[in-house]
C-alpha cells in the first residue's frame, strides 16, 4: 500500500517512513503542505499522514485542498498533530482528516488506524 | 507553523523526546527476534526513561495556561531525568559501537544528539549560553529589547542586582518588558518617564524604601492606578501587612515560587486590563454625553434664531442666515435700502363702522395678497400694522436693483388689489383702495427693542419719506420720490406731482406717480 508521509521534521519522516516500510508499506515523502498537496493527486497514494504544523502551507489547509480536489477527495487523511490539544480532534475532522493521532507516535495505534482506514488489509 | 512563540517552545521541547521515543522503539522493533539482548534491555530502559520524562514534561508544561514556559522552573523537574537519559544514550552508543551492531550505530548517535538537543533547549532556552550568563547593567534600565509582541511592561524594583536580574530574566522570557530601578528614586524616575503596567516593588532598599514609593505612586493621579506587587521576604510579615494597607495589590515571599509569582502577576495585569478598560468606557461615555449636550444646545440655539428670523425673512432667509451663508441682519449696519409703505385708503373709516369680524376679514384677503407678492419679489416685511405694511429692497440680502423690484412689486400689488379685492369689496359696500410710498436712501438697520421681544427694524428719513408718500398718496395711486423715480425712469411712466410738503420734512418735497410699467418693460 502506498503512504504518502507529509512530515517535516526530517528524523520524524526518517523513523515513520522506515518503521512503515519495514511493515511493508511503499512510502513516499513530502516535506511541506505544498509538495504533500501536490504528491496527493501525482502519487495517487492509498492514504495520508499529514503532519500539521508544517511550514508554509500547514497541514489544516494542506488537508483542505485535498479534499477539495476531486481527484484526491477519495484518499484517507490520518492527522498528526504534536501533542493533544483540546479541540485539535474536532479541528482536524472539521478540515476534512478521517482520523486523527497525536504524536508521539503510538506506532502500534497508528497501523491499527491505517489498517481500518485501508479496509482492514494491512499490507503483507 | 505556529507563530505563538509559547507554543513554538513548547513544540521544541517535546520533539527531541519524541525522537528518543520513536528511535528507541524503531530500534526494539529491529531486535526482536532475539539479537543483542543487551541492547534491546537497554533501549527499553532509555524508551521508559524517555515517556516518563515526556509525563513530567507535559505536566510542567500544563502548569503554563499562558505564555511561554517557565524553563528555569521546568529545569528542577526535568534535570534528572534527563540525566538519566543522557547517560542511558551515551552507554547505549558506546555498546552498539564496541561490540559491533554498526547497524544501529546511526540511529543511536540521533537518538544521543536529540537528548543533547533538550538539554541545551533546557538550559538556555534555545538561546546561546552567553546571553544568559551575561551580567546585568545596575541602574534604572531595561533587560533586552522589547519584545514583538509585549505582554506588558513590568518594573522590576530591587536594590539587589541578582534578584533584579533574575526577576527581569524570568519574565522577559515569559514575554513581559522588563525595565528595572536599583532603588526607589530609580523607579519613581521611571514611572514618570514611561508608561508600566505593574511594578514588583522590593520593600527595604537604601535611598528610598517600598513603603514610600508606595505612598509616593498612590498619592499621584497619573500613577495611582497601577498595581504594585510587593516584594518580601516572608519573615517581614508585619511589612507585607503595611504594604497592603498602603494599597499595593499583593505580596510575593523571597524566595520566588514561580507559579506563584506568574499567577499574582497575571491576576494583576488582568485587574488593571479591566480596569483600564473601564476608565475608557466611562471616559467614551462622558464624551459622547459632553457631545450630545453640545449638539443639543446648538441646535436649540439654532432654532430659536430660525425661529426669531422666520418672523422677518422668508424660511430661507432664515436658513441660510443661520448656516452662516448671510450676514445675520439683526447686528446694526447700515445700508442703502428701498422702502416700500402701503395701506389702505378708506381703512380707518371702514374699521369704525364694520364688524371686527369684517375688518379681520378684509385684513386677511389683503394680507394673502400682499405677502403672495412681498415673496415673490424677493421684498422683506419689516412689518405690518393693521392695514399698513412696510417692505425693504437690498437687506438683509443685497439685490442688484432695489427700485426696480420695489417697483414692479408695487404694480403688481395695485393690479392685484384692483383685479381681485377692491371690487369684491366694493360689492359689500367697502370704499377701500391700496396706496403706495417708495423712497430710496440709506437707513440704519438692525434689532430694536429689548431682551425678549427683539425686532429688525431700519432707521433714517427714508422709511419717514416712504410712510409720507404713502399717506399723499390717492386711491390707486403709487408715489415715489425722485430718487426712486428716475432709478426706474426706462421701466415706468411716470408724472410729476409737484413738490409735497411733507411732515418731517423742512422743504416740499418732489414726489412722481406711476402710471403704468412701460410695454418693454
Amino acid at each position: 500500500m502506498k503512504i504518502l508521509l507529509v512530515e517535516d521534521n526530517e528524523l520524524n519522516r526518517d523513523m515513520l517512513s522506515r518503521r512503515l516500510a519495514r511493515r511493508g508499506h511503499d512510502v513516499v515523502l513530502a516535506v511541506d503542505g505544498e509538495q504533500g498537496v501536490a504528491m496527493a493527486r501525482t502519487e495517487a497514494p492509498a492514504l495520508i499522514l499529514m503532519d500539521m504544523s508544517l511550514p508554509g502551507l500547514d497541514g489544516w489547509e494542506a488537508t483542505r485542498r485535498i479534499k477539495a480536489a476531486p481527484e484526491t477527495r477519495g484518499i484517507p487523511v490520518i492527522a498528526l498533530t504534536a501533542h493533544a490539544m483540546a479541540g485539535d480532534r474536532e479541528k482536524a475532522l472539521a478540515a476534512g482528516c478521517d482520523d486523527f493521532d497525536t504524536k508521539p507516535v503510538d506506532f502500534e495505534r497508528l497501523l491499527a488506524k491505517i489498517g481500518a482506514l485501508l479496509g482492514g488489509a494491512p499490507g503483507p | 507553523m505556529s507563530v505563538d512563540p509559547a507554543a513554538e517552545l513548547r513544540h521544541e521541547l517535546r520533539t527531541p523526546l519524541n525522537h528518543i521515543i520513536g528511535y528507541a522503539e524503531m530500534l526494539l522493533e529491529g531486535l526482536e527476534d532475539g539479537a543483542s539482548p543487551e541492547l534491546a534491555a537497554g533501549l527499553g530502559t532509555l524508551r521508559g526513561e524517555a515517556r516518563q520524562l515526556l509525563a513530567v514534561l507535559n505536566e510542567v508544561l500544563a502548569q503554563e495556561h499562558a505564555g511561554p514556559p517557565d524553563l528555569a522552573a521546568a529545569r528542577g523537574a526535568l534535570g534528572p531525568p534527563l540525566e538519566r537519559i543522557r547517560a542511558t544514550s551515551e552507554a547505549l552508543h558506546r555498546q552498539a559501537t564496541a561490540g559491533g551492531a554498526d547497524a544501529l550505530v546511526p540511529d543511536l548517535g540521533r537518538i544521543r544528539a536529540a537528548a543533547a538537543r533538550l538539554d541545551a533547549l533546557l538550559r538556555h532556552g534555545g538561546e546561546p549560553p552567553a546571553r544568559e550568563d551575561a551580567p546585568q547593567a545596575a541602574g534604572a534600565g531595561s533587560v533586552g529589547g522589547r519584545p514583538a509582541q509585549s505582554r506588558g511592561a513590568i518594573l522590576v524594583v530591587d536594590d539587589d542586582a541578582d534578584n533584579r536580574n533574575m526577576l527581569a530574566r524570568r519574565l522577559t522570557r515569559q514575554g513581559y518588558e522588563v525595565p528595572t530601578a536599583d532603588g526607589g528614586r530609580a523607579a519613581l524616575a521611571t514611572l514618570a518617564a514611561r508608561p508600566v503596567d505593574l511594578v514588583l516593588l522590593d520593600v527595604m532598599m537604601p535611598d528610598l524604601d517600598g513603603y514610600a514609593v508606595l505612598q509616593r505612586l498612590r498619592q499621584d493621579p497619573a500613577l495611582r492606578d497601577i498595581p504594585v506587587l510587593m516584594i518580601s521576604a516572608l519573615d517581614e510579615m508585619d511589612s507585607v501587612v503595611r504594604c497592603i494597607q498602603l494599597g499595593a495589590e499583593d505580596y510575593l515571599g523571597k524566595p520566588f515560587d514561580p507559579v506563584l509569582l506568574q499567577a499574582r502577576i497575571g491576576a494583576c495585569l488582568e485587574k488593571k486590563r479591566l480596569r483600564d478598560q473601564e476608565l475608557r468606557h466611562a471616559r467614551e461615555l462622558a464624551e459622547w454625553n459632553r457631545t450630545l449636550e453640545r449638539r443639543v444646545a446648538e441646535q436649540v440655539a439654532e432654532l430659536e434664531r430660525v425661529g426669531r428670523l422666520k418672523r422677518f425673512f422668508s424660511p430661507q432667509l432664515a436658513e441660510l442666515i443661520v448656516a452662516g451663508g448671510a450676514e445675520d441682519p439683526l447686528r446694526t449696519h447700515r445700508r442703502e435700502v428701498t422702502v416700500v409703505f402701503l395701506d389702505l385708503r378708506g381703512f380707518t373709516a371702514f374699521a369704525e363702522t364694520a364688524e371686527p369680524e369684517e375688518v379681520m376679514g378684509v385684513l386677511r384677503e389683503y394680507h394673502a395678497e400682499m405677502g403672495a407678492l412681498i415673496l415673490e419679489h424677493e421684498g422683506t416685511l419689516e412689518r405690518f400694522t393693521g392695514d399698513g405694511m412696510m417692505i425693504f429692497f437690498n437687506d438683509p440680502t443685497p439685490v442688484s436693483d432695489p427700485s426696480a423690484r420695489a417697483v414692479r412689486m408695487a404694480v403688481a400689488m395695485r393690479d392685484r388689489v384692483a383685479s381681485r379685492l377692491v371690487g369684491k369689496w366694493r360689492r359689500r359696500g367697502y370704499q377701500l383702495d391700496l396706496g403706495v410710498g417708495i423712497a430710496q436712501g440709506y437707513a440704519t438697520i438692525g434689532a430694536i427693542g429689548f431682551e425678549g421681544r427683539w425686532d429688525y427694524g431700519a432707521i433714517g428719513t427714508v422709511t419717514n419719506l416712504a410712510a409720507r408718500l404713502c399717506g399723499e398718496a390717492m386711491p390707486g395711486q403709487i408715489l415715489v420720490s425722485a430718487r426712486v423715480a428716475g432709478d426706474v425712469e426706462a421701466l415706468v411712466e411716470a408724472e410729476a406731482v409737484g413738490p409735497l410738503t411733507l411732515k418731517g420734512f423742512a422743504r416740499p418735497v418732489p414726489a412722481f406717480t406711476l402710471v403704468r410699467l412701460k410695454a418693454s418693460a
